[in-house]
């Protein structure tokens, strides 16, 4: 139960109302069960394993959610705009990305 | 007189690539491989002089090496995955492997590279040296067509990699067949693919078609929906959309407007029904599938909406022979045996009752469930464990007996296993539920992982 720990101890309530929408599209398509929306850090790598507190995501989910994000937000996500690994970095880079995009 | 037709063209800028430029390419990347060799002439043996992992995400980088490998008679090492354990495995498995690439390597596998003293060639950089020869004529490429063209891997149920030798007039036959099947004889077509040229479907359906038919490919492999517009856009037409169940409903579903397509190709796991008639109602063309396995290659074909039944494409024969079922075909080195289950109706078609094996396919990926299993087991600190299909998707979930903490326990699989197969959730219990034989079946797995999910939430 470290997330939790590392959730509660530093980053909640520290989600933008945007960054708080996306956190649910991500618990809903990677089905986290074991963690709250609001848990989710706004720095939390996406991808991978590497950090504590990185969630695992795979490009099967990131097709999935850019579709969520189609959907919610009216923005189209694009491998050629940026690389899209650092648009997908973390609940932040997304959000800012799509701010940018609308 | 007219420009050559372009063999590959890029979205990237980089001008297209006609048949002598790739032959030019080929023989100075394959001049390249000869230099780390044991001096004896590629021209002068049968044998391997070593292998090529080719490691190249761009279709025209990867054609290049590929044709260079054959040259150098060094066979190409086609992996499930580009994933560090993988390639690491494969190095020390095969004597004198050359690695291709063309974008930065992870640094984990770079660091592995060179310890092991494996070179590495950038195939953008070879032709650059070489720009002399630019212009001229090339004589085309020809290979010797029982050698070795490339080494796929199955696995059987203990989980350890199988190679199974590709000859190249295999490759090249399955290449006549899919164009006799699927393309038009006066016209020449555009392909766009999804798929990675080192995915055996991939292979046959873009690297070998670019090699034996008059197409022309796109060498990017476009990911997100309008990715797959831009690419498409970018083709002459006719156009041919080759990919996967997962692309496609990504496509579908987001409502992503295509230019006109000639047709759609999907393979690696079953389309649905309902998802075929949407594409081709949204598209106006037909959407038709490849079933094919490792050992054979692709074998038939269908249009999805049409029905259940497979048509064998020109020249493949099945047969059965005591509860067994086989293909031969001119173009196989010999017999296959089938893993999969088929009903025969008459000859040249078939039902698929169910997939014999354990190949897991997601979005052009493709893993044996045996072997995640053997890496899942072959972790330190990890005493007992499953992995098994969920019960709502096509992914993996697992149960596992360790001390260890599951983030860590994905992260050491994460390096022999691509992402999209790492089980999640990923539940530690006290023990694996076994019958009185010792084996788990999937319906035990899966109720234990619903308990030990449901004591989670208390």
């Amino acid at each position: 139960m470290t997330q939790m720990e590392t959730a509660e101890n530093t980053t909640m309530s520290q989600q933008t109302e945007q960054e708080a929408k996306l956190a649910a599209i991500l618990v809903d398509a990677l089905e986290l069960e074991d963690l709250e929306p609001g848990e989710i850090g706004p720095d939390w790598p996406l991808f991978g394993f590497d950090a504590d507190n990185s969630l695992g995501l795979d490009s099967i989910d990131a097709l999935e959610i850019a579709l969520a994000i189609d959907q919610n937000f009216g923005v189209k996500l694009k491998a050629e705009d940026e690389n899209t690994k650092a648009v997908f970095a973390s609940l932040r880079t997304l959000s800012d990305y799509i701010s940018a995009q609308r | 007189m007219s420009p050559a037709p372009a063999v590959f063209v890029h979205s990237d800028g980089r001008p297209a690539m006609d048949r002598d430029a790739l032959a030019r390419n080929a023989r100075t990347v394959a001049a390249e491989l000869s230099g780390y060799g044991s001096g004896c002439s590629p021209e002068l043996t049968a044998e391997p002089l070593g292998y090529c992992i080719n490691l190249a995400a761009e279709r025209d980088h990867f054609t290049v090496g590929f044709c260079a490998a054959l040259l150098a008679k060094r066979p190409s090492l086609l992996p499930a995955n580009q994933q560090t354990g993988t390639i690491t495995e494969l190095v020390d498995r095969y004597a004198n492997c050359v690695v291709l690439t063309d974008t930065a390597l992870a640094a984990d596998l770079d660091a592995e590279l060179q310890s092991r003293h494996v070179p590495l060639l950038s195939l953008p950089d070879v032709p650059r040296r070489h720009e002399a020869g630019a212009g001229q004529e090339s004589q085309p490429l020809a290979f010797t067509p029982a050698q070795t063209a490339a080494v796929v891997f199955t696995s059987g149920s203990t989980g350890e990699p199988t190679p199974i030798d590709k000859p190249w007039r295999t490759l090249a036959g399955t290449a006549e067949l899919l164009r006799r099947r699927f393309l038009p004889a006066d016209e020449r077509v555009s392909i766009v693919a999804t798929v990675p040229a080192q995915h055996m479907y991939g292979l046959e359906t873009t690297v070998m078609m670019a090699l034996c038919a008059e197409v022309t490919v796109h060498s990017g492999k476009p990911f997100y929906p309008p990715d797959i517009a831009t690419a498409l856009r970018s083709m002459p037409a006719p156009r041919i959309l080759v990919t996967t169940p997962i692309h496609l409903q990504a496509l579908v579903r987001s409502g992503t407007e295509l230019p006109p397509l000639a047709g759609v190709i999907s393979a690696t796991a079953p389309l649905g029904e309902s998802l075929a008639a949407d594409a081709e109602q949204a598209w106006d063309c037909p959407v038709k599938e490849i079933y094919g396995c490792s050992e054979g290659g692709s074998l038939a074909s269908r249009t999805t909406t049409e029905g259940d039944v497979w048509h064998t494409l020109d020249e493949v024969v099945l047969s059965r022979e005591a509860q067994r079922t086989y293909v031969s075909a001119p173009h196989l080195a010999s017999r296959v045996e089938l893993q999969d289950e088929l009903a025969l109706l008459s000859p040249g078609n078939f039902r698929l009752l169910g997939r014999g094996n354990d190949m897991l396919n997601i979005g052009g990926k493709r893993a044996s469930l045996a072997h995640i299993n053997r890496v899942l087991l072959a972790i330190d600190g990890v005493q007992d464990g499953a992995v098994f299909p969920r019960e709502d998707s096509e992914r993996l979930a697992a149960l596992v007996v360790t001390d260890m903490d599951t983030r860590a326990v994905s992260r050491a699989m994460s390096h022999a296993i691509d992402p999209v197969f790492l089980p999640r959730p990923l539940c530690k219990v006290e023990q694996i539920p076994r019958n009185s034989l010792g084996k788990s079946t999937r319906a035990m797995l899966l109720s234990t992982l619903r308990d030990a999910e449901y004591s989670d939430h208390d």
